[in-house]
């Protein structure tokens, strides 16, 4: 369980440190901004004069594929990081770890899944 | 996944069938008062169809034109379905049919009046269906996150899918066809007739005027169809927390069908924009996969699942709170949902423009920061007050659902005190799970799992009609690990 939980809130830690590196390093980045069009009250502006109508550039597929993959390990490092934390809560309102599995054999005996004399069935447990 | 519904009994769904009977006929009312006023619009050319959405874009052909234009055969099937649903109305007026079969022809009549509109839904899809594969990674996840997130007595998982569809196909349905006419008809009161008077100048600045009216004319027929999109989400979530009547309706279920709701027609509309901004690069500086970036990524949470779950929440809080204070309430999650809706796509519209004016469009930091920035920026209030109304309301479900959890505790009964004890407080809920996966495999604690939700389920059911979720409680505990995990 040690374990786990140092694998978690390492996993918690990296993606914390990443979405930071990722929210600092881009705006401190001296690059032009502005905003391609997103929705119904975007006007698009083309300007007879310039090059290319006044547009300098697209917000590429590439780039934006860049940020579905940040997203996606951020939102699910956050819920895997989430998760843990709130099993260590569940865990921290239990006594210690003798008393954490007798608990759970307990509640287990209540909701009468199992029985008394039934062996852990899962894997490494003699199933 | 809790699947209570299966084992309740037959219910009297009538205040829902009421509703939705009503709702559909208010909708076809102003369909064709719609069509009236289309028809009746002034014509620009001497050539214009009868109704301006059989218009066609001479620029947009194929596939894109059927994504702009209402297809023909649609609105055949529109007229069709209103004929049809006349005539089962006139049936059913004729022979008055009772119990089971007036419940059927109802909602048999529902169905053919607003199921023809759903085609329009259904048309973005199959003309797209890897754009659509392609959002459904997203949109599963955040149902997921929604059926998962509400930590006591869920919304059934049918309902969710229910609230879902009737967003993606009633809801974008509506709204695209209300729209669509619309358009038409702002379009013909609103803009000039061609005249060309033979001097460049004079024709540039009519140019310039014909834009800014055509703008105009886009930003009323907008204003228009958030209105339809929300009076469509409210029927689907008002017809939905009816049909839950006899559970504990609360903020939350409101929150989270409102939610779902918007999902489904955010859903179609990523479709509709991936392929409409992605093929307008030149233009608007966007591709299909930036469209994807904003719309089923970092924006996936706003725009109509934010406003469609204030909506909801706020019609969950008008149906369950004082009586006195029920118009106020509909009327200020009306004005949330539409004001919030336009005023954040034209604030964000506006910010858009100011960086135009000083900046050049693309680039890394455009699409990964600057472009999301200034999409969500004006829906930030927005959020914080739908994340204050879903803190508010958890607590709120999560006081009743214990008091309700301990006062169904009994010796041998399908809550006993120890499991009380557990099912009341999540984060032990939750550690009871990941310790019997941990001791007895993934299948015990799937069998674990369905057992606190049917429990959950009994706690906030109805105490006279939880007879069925009673014996589902006891045949789930008889089944015991090993049996419920080879069942799954």
């Amino acid at each position: 369980m040690t374990a786990v939980r140092g694998v978690f809130s390492g996993a918690a830690r990296v993606v914390v440190l990443g979405a930071l590196a990722a929210c600092l390093a881009l705006p401190l980045a001296p690059q032009k901004a502005s905003a391609c069009d997103v929705g119904y009250g975007y006007r698009p502006r083309l300007e007879l004069g310039k090059p290319h109508l006044g547009r300098g550039g697209t917000c590429s597929t590439g780039t934006s594929s860049v940020g579905v993959l940040l997203v996606t390990v951020v939102v699910l490092g956050g819920l895997a990081a989430a998760g843990s934390a709130v099993v260590r809560r569940g865990a921290s309102r239990l006594p210690g770890p003798p008393g954490r599995d007798q608990a759970l054999t307990d509640y287990l005996q209540a909701t009468g899944l199992v029985t008394p004399s039934s062996p852990p069935s899962g894997p490494g447990r003699g199933n | 996944m809790t699947g209570p519904q299966a084992a309740e009994p037959p219910r009297e769904d009538s205040p829902a069938r009421d509703r939705a009977l009503l709702f559909a006929r208010v909708t076809i009312a102003l369909y064709l008062l719609e069509l009236l006023l289309n028809l009746m619009r002034p014509h620009l050319s001497p050539n214009e169809p009868t109704l301006s959405i059989f218009v066609r874009d001479p620029g947009a052909s194929g596939s894109l034109g059927r994504l702009l234009s209402m297809p023909k055969a649609v609105f055949w099937t529109v007229v069709a379905g209103i004929v049809l649903g006349a005539a089962l109305q006139v049936y059913a007026r004729i022979t008055r049919p009772e119990g089971r079969r007036e419940a059927a022809l109802v909602w048999a009549t529902v169905a053919v009046l607003l199921g023809p509109f759903a085609l329009l839904a259904l048309t973005v899809v199959f003309s797209y269906p890897g754009d659509a594969l392609l959002c459904v990674p997203g949109t599963a996840f955040v149902l997921a996150v929604l059926h998962l997130g509400q930590r006591f007595g869920r919304v059934p998982l049918t309902l969710l899918a229910a609230a879902f569809g009737w967003g993606a196909l009633i809801v974008f349905g509506l709204g695209r066809a209300f729209s669509g006419l619309a358009l038409g008809t702002i379009g013909g009161y609103l803009l000039p007739r061609p005249t060309s008077s033979g001097s460049a100048l004079d024709d540039l600045n009519a140019l310039g005027g014909q834009v800014r009216d055509q703008f105009r004319m886009i930003d009323l027929a907008v204003l228009h169809l958030f209105v339809v999109n929300a009076l469509a989400v409210a029927a689907g979530v008002v017809v939905l927390l009816l049909l839950l009547r006899h559970r504990v309706v609360d903020v939350v279920t409101g929150f989270v069908l409102g939610a779902a709701t918007g999902l489904g027609c955010a859903f179609v509309e990523s479709v509709l924009f991936i392929r409409l901004y992605g093929s307008l690069t030149f233009v608007n500086g966007a591709t299909g996969g930036f469209e994807y970036w904003i719309r089923q990524s970092i924006g996936l949470l706003g725009g109509s699942v934010l406003f469609g779950a204030l909506l909801g929440g706020g019609l969950a809080l008008a149906l369950t709170g004082p009586r006195e204070n029920r118009t106020r309430t509909v009327l200020a999650a009306f004005a949330t949902a539409v004001g919030g809706t336009a005023g954040s796509e034209t604030l964000a519209g506006w910010l858009s423009k100011i960086t135009h004016e000083h900046l050049s469009a693309g680039g890394t930091f455009d699409t990964l920061i600057a472009s999301p920035a200034l999409w969500l920026l004006p829906q930030l209030p927005f959020a914080v007050v739908a994340v204050l109304l879903l803190v508010t309301g958890l607590r709120a479900r999560a006081a009743t659902a214990r008091t309700a959890i301990l006062a169904r505790a009994e010796p041998g009964g399908p809550i006993t005190s120890v499991e009380a004890y557990f099912l009341a407080d999540p984060p032990l809920r939750l550690w009871t799970l990941a310790g019997t996966w941990k001791r007895h495999g993934p299948a015990a604690a799937l069998a674990v799992y369905r057992l606190q939700c049917a429990q959950l389920d009994l706690a906030s059911s109805d105490p006279e009609a939880g007879g069925p979720l009673r014996a589902k409680v006891m045949r789930l505990k008889a089944n015991g690990l090993t049996r419920a995990g080879a069942a799954s």
